[in-house]
């Protein structure tokens, strides 16, 4: 036994010793598995805290930085209402339909944003808006009418006249997009009605406040329902869900997405309170399609579909918003009112059902028929106007800053007179091709082009068309083609002559003066040879009257007259009265041998219409920041420098009145124009330009036509820009331009010899009226014989007048009176 | 020879002394009048009417009231009435502190009217008093002055032309320029002696 005994402890021992062995290798192998274990399960740890970790960043980045890119939009001057005013001419009923005001049926209340149109007049309930200068209140008035112009603006509250012009918010005219062509007016949750956030709630995610970015209710709901129709029936996401989605993922339906969804659903609730979630949902749900632009967000749609501001929607519309979040294409209201009203209603129903809303709330707003704003589309017709803004922006707001910040521009842009431009322009231009069908471009040709451009004296830019179609030619002809300018720029010669050299000094030129149109050469430089003008009837017309030369334009007269003043003087003139381009000191700028684009010349003539204040460019007044506030951020004021004397910017208005009335545009009457006008035609060698550059007391209008690639038109400015001018201008005055030219007081009117240019005294035959700046009236008289040393160039040539008895008589007493 | 005074009707007992008759009421009161009323009476007439031809001399002097924007409020066409009607609301909004609104009041204003030389007035001094360039001020004047016209000759617009362009050229430091405008508009509106003429007293 003890051996036993003995071998038992032994065996005892090597079992022992096994065991102990086997236990260490298991316990190594447990120990590994472990550690690989933990290793995986750190590695996966690590891997998932660091997605977690990059997924928060990400998302704090877009909630902290900058949350929605939303376009620049520009809008156009507001319209003004006053007693007194042509309602039709102001086109009030196209602008609320394009603002998006809603017709309201007679005696049904006045909602903000709507108006009921009658036989006296309209009422109106005004909507409130921000400008960058003040904040106007809603408003109800009653416009009364008596024939076409506005009698009286009643406040509908205190039934009192309301004295002060009426401002009707401005419109909106276009935005500058970046790549996605999203549009988006950014609101605050605090600025919503309640019922809103209700009514998407009640939809979209009835238990928003209540889960944690996830609602396991509503999973299983949605997966119940799908497994019983085997596909996709339902969704369960959250506000929350769908939020991360739009934000960051794609729209594929997969299991990674979805799990990454959640992630960052949780995440999102974890980082952000409920409110601020909910508000990025409101301002980023897509809700339709309005031409190449998507519609996003509660803000934009509101304005769109009912023409207000979300923050005045009533219940019905707020339920027809989140009715079409599910499909906004297939439930437009829009196109398929019926379907988005049975949406509406369940909507009504379902905020109802979940106590959001009182019984007789619900009953009321289910009675409510659908009714929507015109739809706004983006205008191709401004696009020409808000590539020129763009340039005229300063630096600082580049192209990314437009499209993503969501500026606020508010533009000088006259909305009705854009209109009436892109009219004139398209309907003459293809009036013009009709009537000659040499303009009709060929088989692969470019068109025949035009623009047009008009200003106020102080350089606002009212309209803006740089050619036919935008969408066919984005090249905008009116501020970056250099075209010869012809004729219109002997006023430029004409103004050089007129004005004095030096304050309260003599001019080289008065109106009584005679200019000298017979052949002319002048010697060019060294190798050039001669240059030698004609006129555009190919005749010469010996001794001329100022006024008649500039009326029938003729070249030579203007060409020795820019001769007598000065090539230098004339570019000199030229450039201070606003021409930007570099000009040629050659003898043929005077009869307009200088390439020009169309915005200069109209600015040049704003100085004339000025009365001889160079104005600066506007095409903005100011710039807002919504997200700083409705205080602009920057702001362009009217600026202005005086460049000639006021009295010979009158003169040569005058002078340009003669062209409208005499001269060369003379057919402007027969266009259904008269009335105030001072107009220049230009055409340039071989016809390859025409012009009609001219204005009225308020406004300066430029037109050119002509072919991208010049070629001949065949025809004077007369015949082809002046159409296109006439009848912008006479839709817009209705033809009779009302008002006058401002006569400064240094100008006084005498009455000379048209022969001679001589002061008539009685007895003189032959008489008109002419003005001058006091003190430059002519020296000689009539019936004294004038002397030749006189100014102007023809007066030695002109006939001596025939004296009657009574000029011999008074010749007699004033050589006794002078002994 | 007896005088017929004499007869019967002696007051005196001196003999060789004459006595002039007893003289009617009548012929007491046309003495008294020609003698003695008449010359005070007309003392009194030479006093009073130098007084009051001196009275003006001594009274300070009566100017004529400088214009008021509010005057022009129903003068042109319905267009310029709006227009102007504009520029008093700037002008109030300039009154209460509120630059950017008067400013943006005046650019509706010429929006509506471009010639309203009511509108470059209120510019004019918002540029003077508000604004940055007395440069611009001047030329705002020179806008205003030629679309006034002739009725910028009358005393009391010319009076406002005068204190601007008093204010703005000494803006621009030019004070010797200035000086004669300051005086014309002192001399023409005591109301506003010191050159700076307030929204209100344009308004």
């Amino acid at each position: 036994m003890p051996g036993s005994f003995r071998i038992i402890p032994h065996r005892r021992r090597a079992h022992a010793r096994r065991r102990r062995r086997g236990r260490a290798a298991h316990g190594q192998g447990r120990r590994a598995l472990a550690w690989l274990v933990l290793g995986v399960a750190f590695l996966v740890g690590f891997a998932g805290a660091r997605t977690l970790v990059g997924i928060d960043q990400e998302l704090r980045k877009r909630f902290e930085g900058t949350l929605f890119r939303v376009p620049s939009r520009v809008f156009a001057a507001p319209l003004i209402l006053y007693p007194g005013a042509d309602f039709e001419r102001l086109d009030l009923a196209g602008t609320l339909k394009r603002l998006g005001y809603r017709p309201a049926p007679e005696g049904a209340p006045l909602d903000i944003g709507r108006y009921h149109w009658g036989p006296d007049g309209v009422r109106l309930h005004r909507r409130a808006f921000d400008h960058p200068d003040r904040s106007e209140r809603t408003r109800k008035v009653h416009i009364q009418f008596r024939r076409r112009a506005i009698k009286r603006i009643v406040d509908m509250e205190s039934g009192r006249d309301i004295e002060d012009p009426l401002l009707i918010e401005p419109e909106y005219v276009g935005a500058y997009y970046g790549g996605e062509h999203e549009q988006r007016d950014l609101v605050k949750l605090a600025n919503l009605p309640a019922h809103l956030a209700h009514a998407v709630l009640a939809v979209e995610d009835q238990r928003f406040y209540e889960h944690l970015g996830l609602d396991p209710r509503r999973i299983g709901g949605a997966l119940l329902a799908n497994l019983r129709s085997m596909g996709i029936a339902e969704g369960g996401s959250t506000i929350t869900q769908q939020l991360a989605k739009n934000f960051f993922l794609t729209p594929e339906r997969t299991l990674r997405r979805k799990l990454s969804e959640a992630i960052m659903a949780g995440l999102m609730e974890w980082r952000y309170e409920k409110p601020r979630i909910l508000e990025a949902y409101l301002n980023e749900i897509y809700l339709g399609q309005r031409g190449g632009v998507e519609i996003h967000g509660v803000g934009e749609a509101s304005r769109r579909f009912f023409g207000k501001h979300a923050r005045d929607l009533l219940l019905h519309e707020s339920a027809l918003l989140a009715a079409i979040i599910q499909q906004p294409n297939a439930l437009s209201p829009h196109r398929n009112p019926e379907a988005a009203r049975g949406r509406r209603d369940l909507v009504l129903r379902l905020m109802h059902q979940q106590g959001r809303i009182e019984a007789a709330a619900m009953q009321s707003a289910l009675e409510q028929p659908i009714v929507m704003a015109a739809l706004i589309d983006d205008r191709p017709d401004v696009r020409y106007f808000l590539d020129h803004l763009r340039r005229r922006l300063p630096e600082f707001y580049d192209a990314a800053t437009l499209t993503t910040e969501g500026l606020r521009i508010y533009s000088t842009l006259d909305i009705r007179l854009q209109q009436a431009a892109q009219r004139a322009l398209s309907e003459e231009l293809a009036g013009l091709e009709a009537r000659y069908p040499e303009l009709q471009a060929g088989e692969g040709e470019a068109p025949l082009q035009g623009c047009l451009v008009a200003l106020d004296n102080n350089g606002r830019v009212l309209a803006l068309v740089g050619g036919r179609d935008y969408r066919d030619n984005q090249y905008n002809r009116c501020t970056l083609a250099r075209r010869p300018a012809g004729s219109v720029f002997k006023t430029f010669v004409y103004a050089a002559a007129l004005a004095p050299e030096k304050k309260g000094g003599p001019a080289l030129l008065t109106l009584a003066d005679r200019l000298d149109d017979s052949p002319l050469r002048v010697k060019l430089p060294a190798g050039q040879g001669n240059w030698e003008p004609r006129n555009f009837d190919r005749e010469f017309h010996g001794v001329v009257g100022v006024r008649e030369a500039l009326e029938r334009s003729y070249n030579v007269a203007a060409a020795r007259l820019g001769q007598r003043v000065g090539i230098h003087r004339v570019a000199e003139m030229a450039t201070r009265l606003g021409i930007e381009s570099e000009l040629p000191r050659v003898p043929s700028l005077a009869i307009g041998a200088a390439d020009i684009t169309p915005l200069e010349l109209a600015r040049a003539y704003a100085t004339l219409a000025g009365r001889g204040v160079r104005p600066q460019l506007r095409p903005f007044e100011d710039v807002v920041d919504p997200e700083k506030g409705a205080a602009a951020v920057e702001r362009r004021d009217i600026k202005s420098r005086p460049a000639l004397d006021a009295g010979a910017a009158y003169l040569v208005t005058s002078l340009l009145q003669g062209v409208a009335e005499r001269g060369t545009a003379r057919s402007l009457k027969r266009h259904g124009v008269s009335g105030a006008l001072a107009v220049k035609t230009g055409t340039s060698s071989d016809e390859r330009d025409a012009w009609l550059v001219g204005f009225t007391p308020e406004r300066v209008v430029a037109v050119w036509v002509g072919f991208d690639t010049p070629r001949s038109l065949g025809r004077g400015a007369s015949a082809v820009a002046l159409p296109v001018w006439a009848r912008f201008v006479r839709d817009v005055t209705g033809g009779r331009v009302e008002g006058a030219f401002n006569r400064p007081q240094n100008i006084v009117e005498r009455d000379i010899n048209p022969d001679t240019g001589a002061l008539a005294l009685p007895g003189c035959r032959r008489r008109s009226s002419e003005i001058f700046i006091e003190g430059a009236e002519p020296r000689e008289r009539c019936p004294t014989l004038a002397t030749p040393e006189g100014r102007g160039t023809g007066r030695r040539d002109a006939a001596p007048e025939k004296e009657g008895w009574l000029g011999r008589g008074l010749r007699r007493l004033r050589r006794l009176i002078d002994r | 020879m007896n005088h017929p005074w004499r007869i019967g009707c002696s007051r005196s007992a001196t003999p060789g002394v004459r006595v002039p008759p007893p003289r009617s009421p009548l012929v007491r009161f046309a003495n008294a009048f020609a003698f003695q009323l008449l010359p005070l009476w007309a003392l009194c007439a030479l006093l009073v009417f130098s007084g009051c031809a001196l009275l003006p001399r001594l009274a300070p002097p009566s100017l004529p009231p400088a214009m008021r924007i509010s005057d022009f409020i129903d003068h042109g066409t319905p267009k310029r009435r709006a227009s102007t009607r504009l520029v008093l609301l700037g002008l109030e909004a300039g009154m209460e502190q509120r630059p950017a609104e008067a400013l943006g009041f005046y650019d509706r204003a010429l929006q509506l009217d471009p010639n309203n030389p009511m509108a470059y007035l209120a510019l004019a001094r918002h540029e003077i008093f508000e604004g940055s360039s007395a440069e611009q001020a001047l030329v705002f004047l020179d806008q205003a002055e030629t679309m006034l016209g002739r009725d910028a000759n009358t005393p009391g617009i010319a009076v406002h032309l005068a204190g601007m362009r008093g204010a703005a050229l000494a803006a621009t430091g030019e004070a010797g320029q200035a000086a004669p405008y300051l005086q014309q508009a002192m001399n023409g509106a005591l109301v506003w002696a010191d050159g700076v003429l307030s929204a209100a007293e344009l308004r």
